[in-house]
């Protein structure tokens, strides 16, 4: 697993946007927390955006971590969002009930086939 | 010989983080041959995962020295993994397997139900102090099966 950080600028918010490449299991869970919790407190920032796009894999683990940045962002006010989420990470994050919780884009590949709309 | 068994392994590994990953590229391999959907193979890989983690986690406290277990059994018409440990064990089964139900903080409590959401029969055997069993079956598409055995 690989995560690079940007801030972007929407409208009148800034974003922190961690961009995350390979899989995210329990070998890797703990080195995720960590760096988005670092990222997090020295950039003061109350918006994190997920960009999934080169995930490859998730599990319980992965999901674990993203659910704690959320009540860690939501306590301070905070907003979190996951962009480019594949097919298999969309369904996980569906399943583990995210999507409830978080602003998830839809894959393009489902909204296509009509199995999710846009 | 089952003349039925199409493949079939069994290995052991030490219970180190790394090696969840492992069992997920050992599953992979074996069925991609399989005529299986990337949803469904997918959704084993993440069932595997979280047999193995729980392993790990749960069953050795974390401990990186101990074995783990995996056999797989892939037939014609349905693939059986099953995936031990040695560990602590599950005192009340039922209520580990109850969505949401974790022992340990910063954990969903999901893995047993993406389990069972993800397989088509999840079974566990456990004996506090001895450690667990965890069985996972997946049927495979009924009419690619006999299409296999007819060749
Ligand atoms: N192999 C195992 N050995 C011992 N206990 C286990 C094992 N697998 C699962 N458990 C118990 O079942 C509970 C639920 O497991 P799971 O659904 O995967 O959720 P989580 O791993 O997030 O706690 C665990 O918290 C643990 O108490
Ligand atoms: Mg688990």
């Amino acid at each position: 697993m690989q995560i690079s950080f940007s801030n972007k600028k929407y409208g009148n918010s800034v974003w922190l946007v961690a961009k995350i490449k390979g899989e995210i299991d329990m070998a890797v869970a703990g080195d995720f927390r960590q760096k988005l919790q670092d990222k997090m407190d020295i950039s003061n920032c109350h918006n994190l955006l997920l960009n999934m796009r080169d995930v490859t894999f998730i599990d319980s683990s992965g999901l674990g971590v993203i659910l704690g940045r959320y009540r860690q962002m939501a306590a301070m006010g905070g907003k979190i969002a996951i962009s480019g989420a594949k097919e298999n990470v969309y369904r996980l994050l569906l399943a583990s009930g995210l999507d409830k919780i978080i602003q998830i884009d839809k894959p393009e590949s489902l909204w296509r086939t009509g199995e999710v709309k846009k | 010989m089952n003349e039925n068994i199409y493949n079939k392994i069994s290995m052991q590994f030490l219970s180190k983080s790394e090696n969840v990953s492992l069992a997920r590229i050992v599953i992979s391999s074996l069925i991609s041959t399989r005529d299986i959907s990337m949803a469904e193979l997918d959704e084993i890989k993440v069932a595997v995962s979280e047999a193995v983690t729980n392993s790990i986690i749960h069953g050795y406290r974390g401990r990186e020295d101990c074995m783990i277990e995996m056999k797989v059994n892939v037939a014609a018409e349905q693939m059986i993994i099953s995936i031990h440990d040695d560990g602590i064990g599950i005192d009340d089964i039922e209520l580990a397997m109850r969505p949401g139900y974790s022992t340990l903080g910063e954990h969903m409590g999901l893995g047993f139900a993406f389990m069972t959401s993800f397989m088509d029969n999840v079974e566990v055997q456990s004996n506090v102090g001895r450690g667990t069993t965890v069985i996972l079956s997946k049927n495979f598409n009924a009419s690619v099966a006999q299409a296999t055995q007819a060749i």
